[in-house]
């Protein structure tokens, strides 16, 4: 008997010691192949920082501008004008091209600043030739995607957003944004109130909400003759605020704060 | 068999089935994590970029684009024939940089065959012998298949055709796999 269990016990060592192996081996199989595979050299990249890349396209769209300044190819320049800033302006790429020849061999590029716009990259710079200068700012909508506008207009959009309060109609007709500021051209209709009236004579009396939560008031007050709008009749305002570029595509809201409907003066959010 | 001989088997059997649990749930964890790149011979562009997402990163875009110009360029006859310097890297190196599966599902042969049908996309003919390579602003758009696995559209201004390459990027020691190319 004892011999039975002596076999016994030295199967189960032997078990365990064959259990024990295996583990191992199926352990290797699994993490062999990351101890083994070592990645080569070139197959290591690098990471970019947002200030990699602002600087990387600022080069190649200031050395391609003066290049085809200097090469007198203006009118490849002209190509890229944006269409919102033709039909803003009411030009057209000819007359841009007639500015760019004031510019040749002797053009300087002026230093870049970039700002984000949503996903765009806007790069600003000046041209100068003698007493000749120009701001042109590459709008860029993806790396090598782009196109310009020059001074101050960098876009514009037509026919944005439209919503309704109950019997006041507000819809945004244009929105103008420049390096500084943001122009709203707003269409106010009243739709079934007796009078409705949307002042904007003190600079509280409209502001936009941004960011985090912020709030900016309106650039400067607005004044109509007579503000009361009967039933059915409408109104278009042009309200500006003074907000940087790189921070225009954080808007979320136009609150006007004082809108008078049937004698009660109501607060308006318009989501944009 | 003694009742110390049984609970001694007993252990055994019960070490032996939460080895087979750890096992189970080793592969079906790998099975579910590498769905798409499992199997390469089932493998199709589409799949890849069914539930893809676009992505805008600047970032991304120049790690990306790095990366794919030094493989597009390493296909120059700079570099493929006599003026090999010890830093230049030949395509034929890259297979090294080919995820697992990939690799195991091209071989060599079949790697130097896609590589070139993809490589071949971006050359600039000087001559019957000399070719340089179109390594400039070749991404039209980027999208992420999975976390860290990016599938970009690449087009040739110079040859007006298409390709496609999907790469892996390890963020943790900050390399990269080619995880498709066509």
């Amino acid at each position: 008997m004892e011999n039975i269990d002596e076999n016994n016990k030295k199967a189960i060592r032997a078990f365990l010691i064959v259990y024990i192996l295996f583990a191992i081996v199926i352990l290797c199989i699994i993490w062999i192949p990351n101890f083994t595979k070592t990645t080569p050299d070139f197959a290591h990249y690098k990471e970019y920082t947002q200030e990699d890349v602002a600087t990387k396209m600022s080069d190649y769209y200031t050395n391609d501008i003066f290049t085809k300044i200097i090469l007198g190819q203006q009118s490849d320049i002209a190509d890229y004008i944006s269409t919102d800033y033709l039909e803003y302006y009411e030009t057209s790429k000819e007359e841009i091209k007639s500015v760019l020849n004031d510019f040749g061999i002797n053009t300087k590029i002026g230093q870049v600043s970039v700002n984000v716009h949503g996903n765009d990259y806007i790069y600003s710079f000046d041209i100068v030739d003698g007493n000749n200068k120009l701001r042109l700012n590459v709008v860029e909508t993806y790396p090598y995607k782009y196109s310009i506008t020059l001074d101050d207009f960098v876009l514009y959009e037509k026919n944005s957003i439209m919503q309704s309060f109950d019997k006041l109609e507000i819809s945004v007709q244009e929105v103008y944004q420049t390096m500084d500021f943001i122009e709203y051209t707003i269409d106010i209709k009243n739709a079934g109130y007796e009078s409705l009236e949307v002042n904007l004579e003190t600079v509280t009396d409209a502001y936009i909400v941004y960011g985090d939560g912020l709030n900016l008031s309106l650039s400067n007050p607005i004044k109509y003759d007579d503000e009361t709008l009967s039933n059915n009749s409408s109104i278009i305002k042009k309200i500006k605020f003074e907000l940087p570029i790189n921070m225009q595509s954080e808007i979320s809201k136009i609150v006007f704060t004082n809108v008078v409907i049937d004698g009660t003066t109501k607060t308006i959010t318009l989501d944009i | 068999m003694k009742k110390e001989d049984k609970k001694i088997w007993l252990f055994a059997l019960v070490l032996v089935l939460i080895l087979l649990i750890i096992l189970v749930s080793i592969f079906n964890k790998n099975a579910s994590k590498d769905n798409l790149w499992q199997d390469y011979s089932k493998f199709s562009y589409a799949d890849a970029y069914l539930n893809a997402t676009k992505v805008q990163d600047r970032t991304i875009y120049w790690t990306l684009d790095k990366i794919i110009s030094d493989y597009i360029g390493s296909y120059s006859s700079d570099v493929t024939y006599d003026n090999i310097g010890d830093n230049n890297v030949t395509y034929e190196d890259y297979y090294d940089a080919l995820y697992e599966g990939y690799q195991k599902y091209l071989k060599k042969e079949g790697y130097l065959e896609t590589a070139k049908n993809f490589l071949q996309k971006f050359m600039i003919q000087n001559d019957v012998e000399a070719y340089s390579m179109e390594t400039e602003g070749l991404i039209d758009s980027i999208y992420m298949v999975e976390e860290n696995i990016y599938l970009c559209n690449l087009s040739s201004k110079i040859q007006q055709t298409n390709a496609y390459i999907i790469i892996g990027l390890n963020t943790d020691n900050l390399s990269f796999k080619i995880m498709y190319m066509e």
